[in-house]
């Protein structure tokens, strides 16, 4: 098969259940809002195809398929995620005030390396509010992370949060392409280009398909 | 405070374990109402694999009892209905013994040398408490000894399996990881060498048939052999008249029949078939023709091993049940069963009861009025971090060794190390699991093994062993950092190596995987095993096919859930923007609607 893209980055979304992960992936893979699906049944990742300086980045996007719920989101949703979308919702202080135990439960399981990002969304619910852009951006600065006010519904930063991802994951990984030592053996490397489906080959790293 | 949960479902499953957390997704996938509760704030229970704080939590709360203490007069019962309680007593870990051989980084001598260490502050992680610069030089200097406190505060590059096993390439579960689309969660590395003790020393078994024919320690006349009784095996199976005069017999006294030369028998017992004097033709046969069933598939030997532990499997059909709707939520204890009229009707968990058609339990949550017989299949288990491979090579290796019995009284071990690029353990270290039936404790168990193997002695830190990196071995503390981006020279002799010294080692006895309930158990009640002694997870797998089966006989068994890019979303006409050069999603587009079967 003919190579259809330059990079692959998984991606995940993490927040608490109702702040609009699902929206939010919608939004970005198929343009469309939808309320009707409520809790996240049927939706594993989606996946949508962009282009960054020349370059094909195949996001597939991964959603918590309703795990986050009574905070149990197995560790193995963590594995080689490279960028990670907290989402919580504007006009729900608790589920801002969570985004710090997120946190700790992407230090506890993801690589440490994972690339991180903030969103308030909902952000078209004004009159709704109970959190301000301004704590939203305090708490991102807190952890060096980057920040935005995003609506899945009125389409508002949703194309901007993931482009803005994307191209920070790819400037890390091209910055640690530069600086290589020739790859380890190790299991952490990156494989930028391998299409998925192709047969795993002896010794390495192989996913069964 | 506890979560409140919904109370009313199809299937109830209790416990993460690989049988349980199949059976849940297989119903979930079919459209059943599930809900999956684990008393345990992680997946897998005995299947589990932690990092090595998450180990030390689990030996720590081994020692705080979790039975429920919820009397039947709590419980609020209607009539005719009976309230069991339910005991952990099946799944208790006994002989638990931690030992380390090394030091903290106070004992340890200050080695002098420029040498700088550039990964291992990199993760962040276990950083609690930052110390001045000027004792981070220090550090810094000490650089590739490992000492106890380094172990801890790379926690997180360790994944500890209380029971590791291996798939076969064309096993059961590769199969149904395959068949049912889950294999998208995981990932897998291939064991790169099935290695066998012959003549005093361990050496590598030629596998695939490039390995046979490069293979010098066999000649042309026995590699002839070796082909014709394995192609037979293969070919004909365990049914053939060719083992019609064996039906009762050994494997062994089938092999002594057949002229072979001893190399070519060791390699056939030992390493194909891992049998021991004990073992049926029958059993022989076809566990060789498992084997060769599953070569040439992934990599040169017939085994993969999944990145992470094995106790990542679990977790990936528990995904897929929670794709398809399955209540997940851990750190929730069950009390107990309510029966009604020989049917479990419900489960009280917490202040709640929650209704059920179907309740799967693992083996740690049985009503002891159930059980029947406890099971004698216990198995011992041995875990090693170690400086080097058991068999040194030019690039790091994935191994596995099966021992067979020195004495009568002993159990044939099976030995799987793993490096780094598992994510098993940090560069420069191995982990080696054993595993055996028990006959008295863990460490009894396996002593003929460790011994044989490993060095499992304190380590004294004056006396530095210049080869706690196996590339750094004969190179004096000086010159190390020279030799330290240069990982592809290690080539040193395989005979003349020293043993592994172990830094750190924990034996433990996990319960009996074959407990049976009693013919009076309500029939919608499903036992769930834990880990049992084979390399695999055949059983788990078979187990949980059968459950399903007994649930719900007319309805598939894990189809093939679709791809996300086969999803269309109900009254959409447009699955959405093509993608360009989404040749997946161009080819699938109209395959599947994404409805759920009910």
């Amino acid at each position: 098969m003919a190579k259809t893209y330059d990079y692959l980055f998984k991606l995940l979304l993490i927040g608490d259940s109702g702040v609009g992960k699902t929206c939010v992936l919608f939004r970005f893979s198929e343009d469309a809002f939808n309320t009707t699906f409520i809790s996240t049944i049927g939706i594993d990742f989606k996946i949508r195809t962009i282009e960054l300086d020349g370059k094909k980045i195949k996001l597939q996007i991964w959603d918590t398929a309703g795990q986050e719920r009574f905070r149990t989101i197995t560790t193995a949703y963590y594995r080689g995620a490279m960028g990670i979308m907290l989402v919580y919702d504007v006009t729900n202080e608790k589920s801002f005030e969570n985004i710090k135990n997120w946190i700790r439960n992407i230090e506890e399981n993801a690589s440490a390396d994972v690339e991180k990002m903030l969103l308030g969304n909902k952000c078209e619910l004004t009159e709704k509010r109970q959190v301000s852009k301004e704590r939203g951006e305090q708490l991102a600065v807190e952890y060096g992370i980057k920040f935005m006010e995003t609506s899945a519904k009125s389409s508002i930063n949703v194309e901007e949060a993931f482009y803005t991802l994307a191209r920070d994951i790819k400037a890390k990984m091209e910055k640690k392409l530069e600086a290589s030592n020739p790859p380890k053996g190790g299991g952490h490397q990156l494989k930028p280009s391998e299409p998925q489906r192709k047969p795993p080959s002896w010794l390495a790293r192989c996913t069964i398909l | 405070m506890e979560d409140y949960l919904p109370n009313e479902y199809d299937v109830v499953v209790v416990g993460t374990g690989m049988t349980e957390s199949i059976v849940a997704a297989a119903a979930s996938r079919i459209g059943k109402k599930v809900l999956h509760l684990d008393s345990d704030e992680y997946y897998g229970g005995l299947w589990a694999t932690f990092n090595f704080d998450g180990l030390q939590k689990w030996i720590e709360d081994l020692k705080v009892s979790k039975t429920s203490t919820k009397d039947v007069s709590e419980v609020d019962l209607e009539s005719e209905e009976t309230f069991l309680k339910t005991s952990n007593e099946y799944s208790t870990v006994e002989n638990i013994e931690e030992t380390w051989y090394i030091s903290n980084d106070a004992d340890l001598p200050v080695v002098s040398s420029k040498d700088t260490q550039t990964d291992s502050t990199g993760d962040g992680s276990g950083s609690g408490d930052e110390k001045s610069d000027d004792d981070k030089v220090e550090k810094k200097e000490n650089v590739k000894q490992w000492s106890i406190d380094r172990i801890r505060k790379e926690y997180r590059k360790f994944n500890i399996d209380l029971a590791p096993k291996l798939l076969f390439a064309r096993g059961e579960l590769v199969e149904l990881l395959i068949s049912s689309n889950i294999a998208r969660y995981a990932e897998f590395r291939a064991v790169s060498r099935v290695a066998t003790f012959m003549d005093g020393k361990l050496t590598q078994v030629p596998c695939s048939r490039a390995d046979v024919f490069a293979n010098k320690t066999v000649s042309v006349v026995e590699k002839r052999m070796l082909m014709q009784l394995l192609t037979s095996c293969m070919e004909q199976g365990a049914d053939s008249p060719e083992f019609d005069g064996f039906r009762d017999k050994t494997f062994l006294e089938y092999l002594n029949t057949k002229n072979l030369t001893p190399i070519v028998q060791h390699y056939v017992v030992q390493a194909i078939a891992m049998a021991t004097e004990k073992t049926s033709c029958r059993d022989g046969v076809n566990r060789t023709k498992h084997f060769l069933n599953s070569l040439g598939r992934y990599g040169n030997t017939p085994f993969l091993w999944p990145m992470y532990g094995s106790g990542e499997l679990p977790q990936c059909f528990c995904r897929l049940c929670a794709v398809f709707g399955g209540v997940y939520c851990l750190k929730r204890q069950l009390d107990g069963v309510v029966i009604h009229k020989n049917k479990c009707k419900a489960i009280i968990s917490g202040k709640q009861k929650i209704s059920l058609e179907h309740l799967v339990l693992g083996q740690g949550h049985l009503p002891p009025e159930v059980v029947t017989s406890e099971g004698e299949q216990r198995i011992s288990r041995g875990i090693f971090i170690t400086d080097r491979s058991i068999m040194q090579g030019e690039k790091e290796n994935l191994t596995l060794l099966y021992y067979p019995p020195e004495q009568p009284d002993q159990e044939p071990v099976t030995l799987i190390e793993l490096g780094p690029s598992t994510n098993a353990c940090p560069q420069g270290l191995f982990m080696v699991h054993m595993t055996c039936k028990r006959t008295t404790n863990a460490k009894e168990d396996l002593a003929y093994v460790v011994n044989k193997f490993l060095k499992a002695e304190p380590l004294d830190p004056l006396a530095i062993r210049s080869s706690i990196h196996s590339h750094t071995q004969t190179v004096s503390p000086d010159k190390r950092h020279i030799q330290e981006g240069d990982q592809d020279n290690r080539g040193e002799s395989t005979e003349e190596s020293p043993k592994p010294q172990v830094l750190w080692s924990l034996y433990l006895n996990l319960p009996a995987s074959d407990i049976k309930l009693n013919e009076s158990t309500p029939s919608n009640l499903h036992l769930c095993s834990g880990p049992d002694l084979e390399l695999d997870f055949d059983f788990a797998v078979n187990q949980a096919k059968s459950i399903f089966e007994s649930m719900y006989p007319d309805k598939d068994f894990l189809p093939r859930a679709p791809d996300p890019e086969e999803i269309v979303l109900e009254g959409e006409e447009a699955p959405g923007p093509k993608f360009e050069g989404d040749t997946e999603a161009e080819e699938k587009q109209d395959v599947e609607k994404a409805e759920k079967e009910d």
